[in-house]
C-alpha cells in the first residue's frame, strides 16, 4: 500500500523558512550588501554589481509558473483516475501491462529530451524538423486565428508536458493501491447487504481510497516542481523554472536565488491551498482508518513484462547492429553507445554513492529516532519536513553552491534520498519495535540493545531494501539531470554533461544526442528492475 | 450459560430453508477440486434457529455463504439437487436477483465488525444505505436507524448516528452491524462466528441480544460456530460438521445431553468444564474417529 507521509506541523512556514535559508547561502556567494538578503526574503528586485536590477519580474513568473503547474495537477489527477478505473476492469494481467506503461511514462519525465528524437527522425526522412516553440509566421502574415492558437499553445505545451510524466505516476501508484482494496473483506458484507458492484465501487472503495489519492496528489505536486523546470526551459516558456535553469548556466547567482526561493514559496502555497482543502474533506476524519490492509497479491510477474521491454530494446540493437551493418548510422550509434561506458561508469558511481548514504543514513537515524535520542527530531518531524522540500527543484542552485565550497554535486540528492528512506521506514520501524516477539525478549529480561539487534534489526530489513531500490532509479535521473544543468560539467564524467552538450546542437546535429540519452534511459530501466523483482519475492 | 432462555417463536410447517445434497468445491490450478462441502441436507423452519458447529475447516462458513451465493464461482463450485430460500431457487437465480434476495430475505453477520464497516462512512450512512436499498417506502431513516439502534442495545443512538466505526468499540461495532442486518427485516438471519473477536462478557451480551431479536421479531437465526459452549440457550438445533460432512443433527438439548456420533462425543469431551479436574485438556484423536467412522 503506496501510504504517502503525513505533512508535518506548518508545513508552509517549514517551506518557506528552509527556501529561505538556502536561497540566502546561495545569495551570500555574489557578496551583495547586507539589504540584499532583506530584498531577497520580501521578493524585492535585487542590484547587482554592475548595476543591473535582477528579479523585476520575479512575481509574474511565479504565478505563471504557479498556473501551469496547477493545470498540470488537474489534468494528471483526472487522467490518472480514469486511467485507473478503466486498467482496474482488465484484470491482473491487464494491470500488471499496464503497470510497465505507466512506469515509462512515469520515467521519461524529460519528455521535451524525447523530442529531440523525433526531430532526428524526421531530419532521417529529410522533413523539417519541428520544435515545441510556437509558429511564428513571417512579418505581414499573421492573423488572429495564428496568433490565438499560438498564444494557447505557449500555455498548453507546458501544461501537457507537465501532465504526462505525473500522469503515470499517479496512475501506477493508484491501480496498485485500487487492486490491493479490493481484496478487503468489507466488501463481502456489502456484497450480503445485496448493493450492486457500481454501487460498492463508488460508495465505499473510492471514499476509502480517496485520502491517500488525495495525499499522493500533494507528494506528486512536489515532485512536479522539479519537473516545471524541465518542461520550462524545453519550450522556453517564461516561468521561475526556466529562469533559474538559465541563471545557473550563466552563473547568475542572485538570480539563481532568487529562483530557488520563488520555487520554495510556490511548494508553500501549493501545501497551503491543499491543508486548506482537506480540513474540509468530509473523510478526512477517517483517514487513519482508511488505511487497508496490505494484501500480497499471488502472482506479481510484472517485473517480467520490465524485463521484456530491456531485452526487446537490447535485441533491436543488436539486431540494427547485425542486420543494418551496411547503414552507416546504425552501426557508428552502437559504436558510440559502447564508448559511453566509462561515462557511465562514472555516473553510477555517484549514484551508488548518493544510493549507499541514504542507506547506511537512513537506517542510523531511523533506529535512532525509535530510540530516546529520537526524540526531539520526531517531535520537530525533521524528516518528514525533508521529504516535503522541493530539493528536486533546487538541485541546480544548489549543485552550483555545492561545487563552491568542495562538496559532491551528489550530495543534495544523497540529503533528499535520506529524508525518504527515514520517513518510508518510520512506520516499519514503528511495528518492529512493538512487535509480539520483541514484547516476549523484554519480558525475558533481555536488555534493549541486544533486543535491538536480535528481535528488531532483523525485521527492518526487507522495508529497507525496498525503500532503497524503489529510489534508484530516481536517484539516476537525478544525477543525470542535475549533471546537464549545472554548467561545467565535464562531459567525461557525466552522460548528463554529454545530453548537455549535444542539446545546444540539436538544430543541426540531433543524432548526437541519441547515444548518451539512449544509454540513459536503457539504464534507468534497468535499475527500476530490482525494486520490482524484489517485490515479487515478499516473504511472507 | 445458566441464564433461561425466553420462549422461541412457534416454527411455522413449510421450511423456509431446503438444501438437499449440497456440494461445494473451489478450483484449484494444476490439482483436483478441493471439496469442501461434501453432500450435506438441511431443513430449517421459519422461526426456528440452527446452530452449525465443527472445527475450522469443516465447511461451516462454505455452506453459510453458499446460501446466497456469495462465494466467488470460479473458484467456488456450488452444486446441490435442492438448494431453495423462502421459495426462491438460489442456484437458478442471476446476480440481479440475487442482490434483491441478499440483504432483503438472508442478511449476515460477520465475525470481524471492525473490517466489516466502512471506516470512512458514518453509522448513518451504513445502515441508511441498508434501508435505501431494502425499504425505500421509509420516509424519516434518521428516526428508524435511531429506533433499531436502541433495539440493539445502544445506548443514546441520536449521538451516534454521526459516529464513525473507529469511534466505537468492538460490542458496538457488532452491535451496529446486526442492526444493519435486522433493519431490513430479513426472514433469515445468519451470524458467522459473531462474538469470536470479542471479550468474553461482551460475547454474552451480544447472545442474549441475539436470542432476544429472534424472539421477538419472530426471524430465523444460523448461528455459526466452533464453540459448543454458547450454543444451548441460542439453538433449537444443533448440526455438526465435520470434514465437509454434517455427522449429527437434532434438538440441542438432545444432542448435548446424549451425543451419538464419535466426533460430536470428542467436541463436547473437549469443552472445558468450571470444576472439574483434569491431568490435560482433552484433544481430538483423528484417527480413532475415522477408524470409528470406518
Amino acid at each position: 500500500m503506496t501510504v504517502p507521509p503525513n505533512r508535518p506541523f506548518l508545513l508552509p512556514l517549514r517551506l518557506i523558512a528552509v527556501g529561505g535559508v538556502l536561497a540566502c547561502a546561495v545569495l551570500s556567494q555574489a557578496n551583495l550588501g547586507p539589504d540584499a538578503y532583506t530584498r531577497l526574503l520580501a521578493w524585492l528586485p535585487l542590484t547587482v554589481a554592475d548595476g543591473s536590477v535582477v528579479g523585476g519580474d520575479l512575481v509574474w513568473q511565479t504565478l505563471r509558473s504557479g498556473f501551469v503547474l496547477g493545470i498540470a495537477l488537474g489534468l494528471a489527477h483526472l487522467a490518472s483516475l480514469a486511467l485507473t478505473l478503466i486498467v482496474d476492469r482488465t484484470g491482473s494481467v491487464g494491470r500488471g501491462l499496464a503497470g510497465v506503461l505507466f512506469a515509462a511514462i512515469a520515467f521519461i519525465p524529460i519528455a521535451a529530451l524525447s523530442w529531440g528524437f523525433v526531430g532526428w527522425w524526421i531530419g532521417l526522412q529529410h522533413g523539417s524538423i519541428e520544435t515545441l516553440l510556437g509558429y511564428t509566421p513571417p512579418p505581414g502574415k499573421d492573423t488572429a486565428a495564428l496568433a490565438m492558437a499560438r498564444l494557447i499553445w505557449r500555455w498548453a505545451a507546458p501544461c501537457l508536458l507537465l501532465a504526462l510524466p505525473l500522469t503515470g505516476w499517479l496512475a501506477l501508484h493508484r491501480g496498485r493501491d485500487l487492486a490491493q482494496l479490493r481484496g478487503d473483506v468489507s466488501i463481502l458484507g456489502l456484497r450480503a447487504r445485496g448493493l450492486p458492484p457500481t454501487w460498492i465501487f463508488y460508495h465505499h472503495i473510492l471514499p476509502r481510497l480517496w485520502p491517500i489519492w488525495r495525499r499522493g496528489l500533494e507528494i506528486c505536486g512536489v515532485m512536479a516542481t522539479a519537473l516545471m523546470l524541465v518542461v520550462e526551459d524545453a519550450v522556453q516558456f517564461h516561468g521561475v523554472g526556466a529562469s533559474m535553469l538559465t541563471a545557473v548556466r550563466a552563473g547568475d547567482v542572485p538570480a539563481m536565488a532568487q529562483g530557488l526561493y520563488a520555487v520554495f514559496w510556490t511548494a508553500a502555497v501549493g501545501c497551503a491551498v491543499v491543508g486548506f482543502v482537506e480540513r474540509r474533506d468530509p473523510w478526512r476524519a477517517a483517514m487513519a482508518a482508511a488505511r487497508p490492509k496490505e494484501v500480497r497479491t499471488t502472482s506479481d510477474r510484472s517485473w517480467l513484462a520490465g524485463l521484456a521491454v530491456v531485452a526487446v530494446v537490447a535485441m533491436a540493437a543488436w539486431w540494427l547492429g547485425s542486420r543494418l551493418s551496411a547503414t552507416p548510422w546504425a552501426v557508428e550509434l552502437v559504436q558510440r553507445m559502447g564508448a559511453l561506458a566509462p561515462v557511465m561508469g562514472t555516473d553510477l558511481e555517484a549514484t551508488f554513492a548518493a544510493l549507499g548514504l541514504a542507506a547506511c543514513g537512513g537506517l542510523i537515524f531511523g533506529a535512532l529516532r525509535s530510540t530516546p535520542i529520537g526524540g526531539l527530531p520526531r517531535s520537530l518531524a525533521l524528516s518528514e519536513t525533508i521529504v516535503w522540500l522541493p530539493l528536486l527543484a533546487a538541485w541546480p542552485a544548489l549543485a552550483a553552491l555545492a561545487k563552491t565550497y568542495g562538496l559532491p554535486d551528489y550530495a543534495w540528492l544523497a540529503l533528499a534520498a535520506l529524508g525518504w528512506v527515514v520517513t518510508r521506514l518510520d512506520s516499519a520501524w514503528a511495528a518492529a519495535s512493538s512487535a509480539r516477539h520483541v514484547e516476549g525478549a523484554k519480558a525475558l529480561g533481555q536488555r534493549p540493545v541486544p533486543t535491538f539487534f536480535i528481535h528488531v534489526l532483523p525485521s527492518m530489513i526487507w522495508p529497507w531494501l525496498l525503500a532503497i531500490f524503489d529510489m534508484l532509479p530516481w536517484l539516476w535521473v537525478g544525477r543525470i539531470w542535475i549533471t546537464s544543468v549545472v554548467p561545467g560539467t565535464d562531459p567525461q564524467a557525466s552522460l548528463g554533461a554529454q545530453v548537455a552538450a549535444a542539446q545546444g546542437q540539436i538544430l543541426t546535429r540531433p543524432e548526437d544526442l541519441l547515444p548518451a540519452t539512449l544509454v540513459a534511459v536503457l539504464c534507468a530501466l534497468c535499475l527500476a528492475l530490482p525494486s520490482r523483482i524484489l517485490r515479487s519475492l515478499r516473504p511472507d | 450459560m445458566e441464564s433461561a432462555t425466553p420462549a422461541s417463536p412457534a416454527p411455522s410447517a413449510s421450511p423456509l430453508l431446503k438444501i438437499r445434497n449440497l456440494r461445494i468445491a473451489f478450483r484449484r490450478y494444476g490439482a483436483d477440486p478441493a471439496e469442501a462441502v461434501r453432500g450435506i441436507d438441511l431443513d430449517l423452519n421459519s422461526g426456528e434457529s440452527l446452530a452449525i458447529v465443527g472445527e475450522s475447516g469443516s465447511g461451516k462458513s462454505a455452506t453459510a455463504l453458499s446460501l446466497s451465493r456469495l462465494l466467488p464461482e470460479p473458484p467456488a463450485l456450488i452444486e446441490a439437487d435442492e438448494l431453495s430460500l423462502a421459495g426462491h431457487d438460489i442456484l437458478k437465480m442471476n446476480d440481479r436477483a440475487l442482490r434483491k434476495v441478499r440483504g432483503k430475505e438472508i442478511a449476515y453477520v460477520f465475525q470481524e465488525p471492525t473490517t466489516s464497516l466502512n471506516p470512512v462512512l458514518t453509522v448513518r450512512t451504513q445502515i441508511g444505505e441498508a434501508l435505501a436499498l431494502h425499504r425505500p417506502e421509509i420516509k424519516d431513516r434518521d428516526a428508524e436507524i435511531v429506533r433499531w439502534l436502541y433495539k440493539v442495545g445502544i445506548t443514546e443512538p441520536e449521538k451516534r448516528l454521526r459516529s464513525y466505526p473507529h469511534e466505537l468499540s468492538g460490542g458496538m461495532q457488532q452491535r451496529v452491524m446486526i442492526a444493519m442486518a435486522l433493519c431490513c427485516q430479513p426472514k433469515l438471519l445468519i451470524a458467522d462466528e459473531p462474538t469470536t473477536a470479542l471479550d468474553v462478557t461482551i460475547q454474552k451480551q451480544i447472545m442474549d441480544l441475539l436470542v432476544d431479536l429472534r424472539a421477538s421479531l419472530n426471524m430465523s437465526l444460523i448461528l455459526i460456530t466452533h464453540n459448543l459452549g454458547i450454543v444451548e440457550d441460542v439453538a433449537d438445533r444443533i448440526a455438526v460438521m465435520f470434514r465437509g460432512k454434517i455427522v449429527e443433527t437434532g434438538p440441542t438439548k438432545e444432542i448435548l445431553a446424549n451425543p451419538q456420533h464419535p466426533y460430536t462425543q470428542a467436541l463436547l469431551e473437549c469443552v472445558p468444564r468450571m470444576g472439574s479436574k483434569r491431568p490435560r485438556l482433552h484433544a481430538i484423536d483423528y484417527a480413532e474417529i475415522e477408524r470409528a467412522l470406518g
